[in-house]
């Protein structure tokens, strides 16, 4: 760990300076600092510093090359150590807080910001107002290439919004796309850029999305720039996605507005709110070289015959009931229950399958959870059938299948949406929302498997299970959010033991390696299942029991992922480990495994020392079996010390039958000899 | 097999019988001096009850012993029929006779007396060694061998 003056370095080459920020060039959720190039003095460049708690995407394609006119690219990603707290500000004062955070190292755009960085994705300023011309040859054309670029490596940017985008160079003409990395996609993105399903969901709750969720945000952006404003200013965002769910994305945002027509062409294609019917890059590209197509025709829902009137408004179809049920939770457990609900369902839509439907979605509602929450997972299964495209919902939780594990480790330390997490995976609405869509993305698909793994292991009890589990679960790249080891930005198995070893001076002495976070972090890397390692370690009654259970996994790991330079965990063991030592009944034995314990904790060997204490091994059985033979031999010496001074030897009758038998001996022997001499002297 | 063991030992004591009546009838006179010296003897079996007749063994070892100054001198003299009341009238024989007898008496009833005393001392001996035993189990196993739940080391 560095500490005050030590440089911050990336790969060896980057020297981030942590006393020089650049408030500038800052992300929403990551600041930027200056950074001086070892290797090539004079270079500007700057970084941006992510936080700790979630996963951070850059690292998956750091090794790819962008061209760095039409996309801000890092051109070095990885993590460093990173001061959390200046001296005295931490706990003790004039020692400061150290942790290791992602960092991300760009050259800065040439060309300035299109627009200052707002908190609102910079909707809150004046926007430039551009032609038809300049849209198309400095916005549309630029950012096609960006994309282009990026969907050679499947990629998505997920955060093009006005105030992401700077001039290619100077203040004015082209401009690029700003970073993309430092944050969740379509976190910082308000929801007017995003569409219906992911503007109504949390922003770290927001799905990885594709080139069409990209290709939707350019087309809004297109209408904001050639308006010069925004044309839902004023709105909030559940106004924003009921327009748009009423009118159709194009009609709500430019329904009103005179645009050119050729203009109107792209941008019905690019708003259109069916996914598949939405222009791809492929067409923008050919609209773009004069190529024109048929105007796309407007999704629109179903309209009811009549009117049902819910938290104020007076609403026409399913999906926009579904999202005002979503975003009025309590008025809409009220609601499910009124008969007024089902009768406008069952007669404004002229489905003779809805009562078919709604029985179903009672039936699974109550299928999956306590009575308690009964209301609760009806109107979640309500809101997925009624309001598609929509998040997945539950009371304060609205997250799309993909950024559910962001979402996740965002709440982990709020309690209460943690719970509501946890009950709206328990009631399977993930599921319920899978089955309501009629086909899913490659991302989606890509998603199933590991929202299974963590459904198996979310209601088991104990360390390595939980919802600890599901979070790593649902991203293999997931920090491990252990209170030891919190601040180390652990996302990959093999630094787990290394981060370990580096907080334990920190930490109080006694401190046991394990924890929840922990467990569920190498229950999830491992590529194995370790469910009896995990049973002894919830079942470990004693500290003895414990630290065998603890020792187990850890040396898992590090025969997984070789690491021999843990003098400070392989001494935390040491400590651990003397009840263990103490268990042993021989005083020979317990002093051939401290000598042999102490051997391997500076060998850091875990592998050897589980041997050493193998419950089943040579030492411990043979200890046993010795035990049982002593505690028998002690049991004998006592009962014949109690017969001893019970009087046994001394007793009256075994006294005299002795003596009786002694005398008639002697006599006897005495005869015997006498006789002999008697012949002797008779016979001489 | 176990009739075969029966039948030997009743017969044995016939045999013996057999063998010792003619030769108790050749030698008469030292039968017959013999018998009259290890009276004590036979009051000795009279009196004694056990099963084992450790008194008459005691007595009649001893008793013997005292009687061989009477063979002596029977032997000396010829061992004539004659000779008998000759040997059996010295006192100096009877009292070699039944001091022995006297002598098997006072060991039988004093070798209890020394068992007693030496049986305690090996009683003390015996508890010393059982306890530097227990102790030497107690270090090396540690208190939890006595059975005691002071010290119980962690289960495993």
């Amino acid at each position: 760990m560095a500490d005050n003056t030590d440089s911050i370095l990336l790969a060896g080459r980057y020297e981030i300076l942590p006393d020089e920020p650049l408030p500038h060039l800052d992300s929403p959720g990551a600041m930027a600092f200056a950074v001086r190039d070892h290797q090539e003095a004079g270079k500007q460049l700057f970084a941006l510093i992510a936080p700790g708690h979630l996963p951070c995407r850059a690292f998956q394609f750091a090794t790819q090359t962008m061209n760095p006119l039409t996309v801000l690219w890092p051109v070095s990603t990885g993590i460093v150590d990173w001061r959390l707290s200046a001296s005295g500000d931490g706990e003790e004062d004039g020692e400061a807080v150290w942790g290791r955070r992602p960092a991300l190292v760009f050259r800065p755009p040439t060309g300035e910001r299109v627009i200052p960085m707002t908190s609102n994705g910079g909707l809150n300023t004046a926007l430039p107002q551009w032609t038809e011309s300049q849209i198309t040859k400095q916005l549309l054309q630029p950012i096609v290439r960006a994309l282009r670029d990026l969907s050679v490596s499947s990629l998505t940017h997920r955060a093009i919004r006005p105030d992401n985008l700077f001039y290619q160079l100077g203040d004015s003409g082209a401009v690029m796309l700003g970073e993309c990395f430092s944050m969740p996609p379509g976190y910082a993105q308000p929801a007017i850029f995003e569409t219906i399903e992911s503007g109504s969901a949390h922003p770290y709750g927001r799905p990885t999305g594709s080139q069409s969720d990209d290709l939707y945000a350019l087309g809004v952006l297109c209408i904001m720039f050639y308006l010069g404003r925004n044309p839902l200013a004023g709105m909030s965002d559940e106004q924003i996605i009921l327009a748009k769910i009423n009118y159709g994305s194009f009609a709500a945002l430019a329904g009103r507005e005179k645009l050119p027509p050729s203009l109107t062409e792209a941008l019905r294609g690019l708003l259109n709110d069916k996914v598949t019917e939405r222009w791809n890059l492929r067409t923008l590209e050919s609209w773009l070289d004069g190529q024109h197509f048929n105007p796309v025709l407007p999704y629109l829902p179903q309209r009811a015959t009549r009117p049902i009137n819910f938290a104020g408004i007076d609403h026409f179809n399913r999906p926009s009931i579904g999202h005002a049920m979503a975003w009025n939770w309590s008025e809409a457990t009220t609601l499910v229950e009124k008969p007024d609900f089902e009768n406008w369902m069952r007669r404004s839509f002229n489905d003779e399958k809805i009562n078919e439907a709604l029985t179903k979605i009672r039936a699974m509602a109550q299928g999956y959870g306590p009575n308690a929450t009964m209301r609760d997972r009806l109107v979640g299964r309500l809101v997925v059938f009624l309001g598609q495209p929509v998040p997945i919902c539950y009371r304060d939780i609205r997250v799309c299948l993909t950024g559910m594990p962001t979402l996740l480790a965002e709440i982990l330390d709020k309690r209460d949406l943690l719970n509501q997490f946890a009950e709206m995976m328990r009631a399977k609405l993930p599921q319920a929302w899978i089955q309501e869509q009629a086909s899913l993305r490659p991302e989606q698909i890509q998603a199933l498997k590991p929202l299974d793994e963590a459904e198996k292991y979310l209601d088991r009890a104990g360390y390595g299970y939980g919802i600890e589990r599901a979070l790593y679960e649902l991203d293999s790249n997931m920090p491990c959010r252990s209170a030891l080891i919190g601040d180390f930005y652990v996302t990959h198995l093999r630094d787990l033991l290394p981060a370990l070893d580096a907080a334990l001076p920190g930490l109080e002495n006694g401190t046991k390696p394990m924890d929840r976070h922990i467990a569920a972090f190498i229950a999830a890397g491992l590529k194995r299942s370790i469910d009896r390692e995990m049973a002894a370690l919830n079942n470990a009654t004693t500290d003895a029991t414990q630290a065998i259970a603890i020792l187990n996994l850890l040396a898992i790991v590090q025969g997984v992922h070789p690491n021999t330079k843990l003098p400070y965990l392989a001494q935390a063991m040491k400590e651990l480990l003397q009840p263990v030592i103490a268990s042993f009944h021989l005083v020979g034995t317990r002093e051939h495994l401290q000598k042999q314990l102490d051997r391997h904790v500076n060998a850091c060997d875990f592998g050897a020392m589980l041997v050493l204490f193998d419950p089943e091994g040579p030492l411990r059985r043979g200890d046993e079996i010795g035990f049982t033979a002593a505690k028998h031999a002690y049991r004998s010496k006592l009962k014949e010390i109690d017969w001893i001074e019970d009087g046994g030897l001394t007793e009256p009758d075994r006294v005299r039958l002795i003596a009786h038998r002694t005398a008639a001996v002697t006599s006897a022997f005495a005869a015997s000899v006498g006789l002999a001499i008697f012949a002797m002297l008779m016979v001489l | 097999m176990a009739a075969m063991e029966q039948t030997q030992f009743s017969l044995r004591p016939k045999i013996l019988l057999i063998l010792l009546v003619p030769l108790a009838l050749v030698f008469l006179p030292t039968t017959a001096v013999l018998t009259v010296g290890m009276i004590p003897t036979l009051v000795a079996f009279v009196v004694d009850g056990s099963r084992r007749r450790y008194l008459t063994v005691t007595v009649g070892g001893l008793n013997l012993v005292g009687s061989l100054y009477f063979l002596h001198q029977l032997w000396t003299l010829g061992q004539g029929l004659g000779d008998i009341r000759i040997v059996l009238g010295n006192s100096y024989g009877w009292l070699a006779s039944l001091s022995g007898a006297a002598c098997g008496w006072m060991l039988f009833l004093g070798m209890p007396f020394i068992i007693r005393h030496i049986a305690a001392a090996e009683a003390r001996i015996r508890l010393y060694t059982l306890r530097r035993e227990q102790e030497k189990l107690v270090q090396d196993w540690g208190q939890q061998v006595t059975g005691a739940s002071d010290e119980v080391p962690a289960e495993t």
